[in-house]
């Protein structure tokens, strides 16, 4: 195995391979920290354990079919990580889940919407307060009256 | 047959279940025509919602976004080259020249006729076939059913596109996520992590609009409002002409037999088909190189195989509890939540529910012909919505659809953690959609497996001693082989082509 090729397959698939068997070594560390049990009678740390090593298995799997393609993949464009829009969407979503239990379903709503607007290279801050007028109203009416979620409002 | 039929259509012309399905099917479509958000997203966000109908009812309106969302599915191939769902790639191959042609109305009739007859058959076939199997399964055991789900999640794992290995390993996570949770025969608590929020598992919602909405939403943000050049619609011939009839017929038979064919096998369904339907369509074919250009079977082909499938795929789920693909996997998964053990005795319990929503898939056909062909105007000026209006709205119905599940902001906070695996996953090249299956069968998996070594007190011989079992092993060993030998043969054709 050559060390330059080896290093020339793209990222993504090293990336995923790591990714993969690195839940597998986990799997199979947390898994045999639970009862194994007997044949006749598996206990909980049978399935977790067989699923780690399959992951393991699946995982040097990806490497060897990478290597195996090494000469299409360079090829391939990788696809850009988008911080933007993740940071932007994420932080909307985080948002909501801080703001709902605290300060209300309203409030909840015009966070998210504003924070995910970030995830735009342009702002359209009249789209932003028409979407929020438009989200609060309709899920008030959907989910607090229409279907009575226990939520306020707005407050506590 | 005839009482059962009489059962269903009292069940699916109640006001309501009409209601439903009228919904279901235009918000199917509508999600359909729409790139950037996909039927699994919208099910995984709407299944909250459902939880205050009865079941049949929330089946059928689920089910309606499923199938509808296959209707609307090829509009924004034809007419952007931009799938509106996954099973809408193939229809850009030969639909999108065709609208460059100045042919977007023949394309657009004519993938809907073909989605009414592919869906037309698969209903058939669902009305005949799955009670007769829902028969023959009262007889599987714990060792039968483990098997069953071995063959349906290899086939998950094997017959997707791209890398196997990577499906694989997302079928495995997906049995992996299954365990969190307390195992319910042993009372002992598993990947919980010590968060207490976790004793009950993850949530299928949280997993499905984390895995699938949220990342989707990241994927697509901050893009340019898509443009339809003027040219390429043309409505005044939305008929085809006899030519494009007489060339569409054979296609749509070929391609209604795959996806029925496709649609029936656990863990294979509707995107699958479209793939394999365009494929044999093209070998078929007595001028091949129409294919790519504008040929009308390569949109007829696929459509009506995707509808096929998409209705067969209630098939081994409605008569078996294994899900044919990952949307059905979460239908599955609200039914259990409703408390309904899908199984073969589904059928024979619930007859009002399987004959009622096999009634409602007739009629939700019906108002999706009636909804796609005057209506396809409105449906194109729905492409026009930038997608900076779409995606906050998205976000705001995942968060509000999580927490009211349990009024958890530890839920929403799990999914936004899905969502950035999610994210990563698709820049890793992974499909995570075979993960849902893993992750809906895996506790049954276990209990299956667990029961069948109880049963024959440690022997694990005995998925192969009985009969049934031994077949579905059998049958997984081929899919294997099947894919070894292939591999090979591709690759020993490439060597021979480099040297």
């Amino acid at each position: 195995m050559q060390l330059s090729s080896w290093r020339r397959m793209p990222v993504a698939d090293h990336a995923a391979a790591l990714f993969v068997i690195t839940i597998g070594i986990l799997a199979v560390f947390e898994g045999s920290s639970y009862r194994m049990g007997t044949i006749a009678s598996i206990g909980p740390g049978v399935f977790p354990v067989v699923l780690g090593l399959l992951m393991l298995i699946s995982g040097i799997g990806i490497w060897l079919e990478a290597w195996v393609r090494r000469a299409d993949a360079a090829v391939e464009k990788a696809g850009s990580v988008k911080i933007r829009a993740m940071l932007a969407i994420l932080g909307a979503v985080c948002a909501f889940a801080l703001s709902i239990d605290r300060f209300g379903l309203v409030p909840a709503v015009a966070a998210a919407v504003i924070i995910s607007s970030f995830a735009e290279p342009v702002q359209r801050p009249l789209v932003t307060l028409a979407l929020i007028a438009f989200l609060a109203i309709f899920t008030v009416a959907l989910f607090i009256y229409g279907l009575s979620m226990p939520v306020p409002v707005l407050g506590s | 047959m005839l009482s059962n039929l009489a059962l269903g259509f009292e069940t699916a012309l109640s006001p309501a279940a009409l209601l439903y399905c009228a919904l279901g099917v235009t918000l199917g479509t509508f999600i359909g025509v729409l790139p950037g958000i996909g039927p699994l997203a919208a099910i995984g966000m709407l299944l909250p919602l459902t939880f205050y109908l009865p079941p049949t009812e929330a089946l059928i309106m689920l089910a309606g976004i499923y199938y509808g969302s296959i209707y609307g599915g090829s509009t924004s191939s034809i007419l952007l080259n931009l799938p509106g769902t996954a099973g809408g790639a193939v229809a850009c191959i030969d639909g999108y020249p065709m609208a460059r042609q100045g042919r977007a109305g023949v394309a657009l009739f004519m993938t809907t006729v073909a989605s009414f007859v592919g869906s037309m058959a698969g209903i058939l076939i669902l009305a005949m076939f799955a009670p007769l199997l829902a028969a023959v399964a009262l007889s599987f055991g714990s060792p039968e059913y483990f098997s069953l789900m071995v063959v349906g999640l290899l086939a998950a794992a094997l017959m997707g596109e791209g890398s196997h290995f990577r499906a694989l390993s997302m079928v495995v996570a997906g049995l992996l996520l299954g365990i969190v949770g307390t195992d319910i025969a042993t009372g002992q608590m598993r990947f919980n992590f010590g968060f207490p929020q976790l004793a009950e598992g993850v949530n299928l919602v949280v997993v499905t609009v984390g895995l699938f909405g949220l990342a989707e939403v990241i994927s697509n943000a901050g893009q340019k409002p898509f443009k339809i050049s003027s040219s390429s619609i043309n409505w005044r011939s939305m008929l085809p002409s006899r030519q494009d009839l007489r060339e569409s017929w054979g296609a749509m038979a070929r391609g209604t037999t795959i996806g029925s064919g496709i649609g029936i096998l656990p863990g294979t369904g509707a995107i699958l088909s479209t793939f394999v339907a365009y494929a044999f369509e093209k070998r078929v074919a007595s001028h091949p190189e129409k294919f790519g250009r504008g040929a009308i079977e390569g949109v007829v082909a696929p459509e009506a195989a995707n509808n096929a499938a998409a209705q067969t795929a209630f098939i081994p789920t409605l008569s078996l509890g294994i899900p044919g693909d990952a949307v059905v996997a979460v239908m599955l998964g609200a039914l259990i939540v409703h408390g309904i053990v899908p199984g073969p005795q589904l059928i024979t319990n619930h007859p009002e529910m399987f004959w009622g929503l096999t009634v409602s898939f007739l009629i939700g056909n019906i108002l999706l012909v009636v909804l796609n062909l005057p209506l396809i105007g409105l449906w194109v000026r729905i492409l026009f919505i930038p997608y900076y209006i779409l995606y906050p709205a998205i976000i705001v119905f995942i968060c509000l659809g999580v927490y009211s599940i349990r009024n958890s902001s530890f839920d929403i906070f799990l999914a936004l953690l899905f969502g950035l695996i999610g994210y990563g996953m698709r820049l890793m090249k992974f499909a995570p959609a075979p993960l849902l299956l893993g992750l809906v069968l895996g506790p049954l998996m276990e209990e299956n497996l667990r029961r069948s070594l109880m049963l024959s007190r440690g022997d694990p011989l005995i998925f192969l001693t009985r009969p049934i079992s031994a077949i579905c092993l059998a049958i997984a060993v081929a899919l294997v082989a099947y894919v070894v030998v292939s591999h090979y043969r591709r690759a020993s054709l490439s060597k021979t082509a480099h040297s």
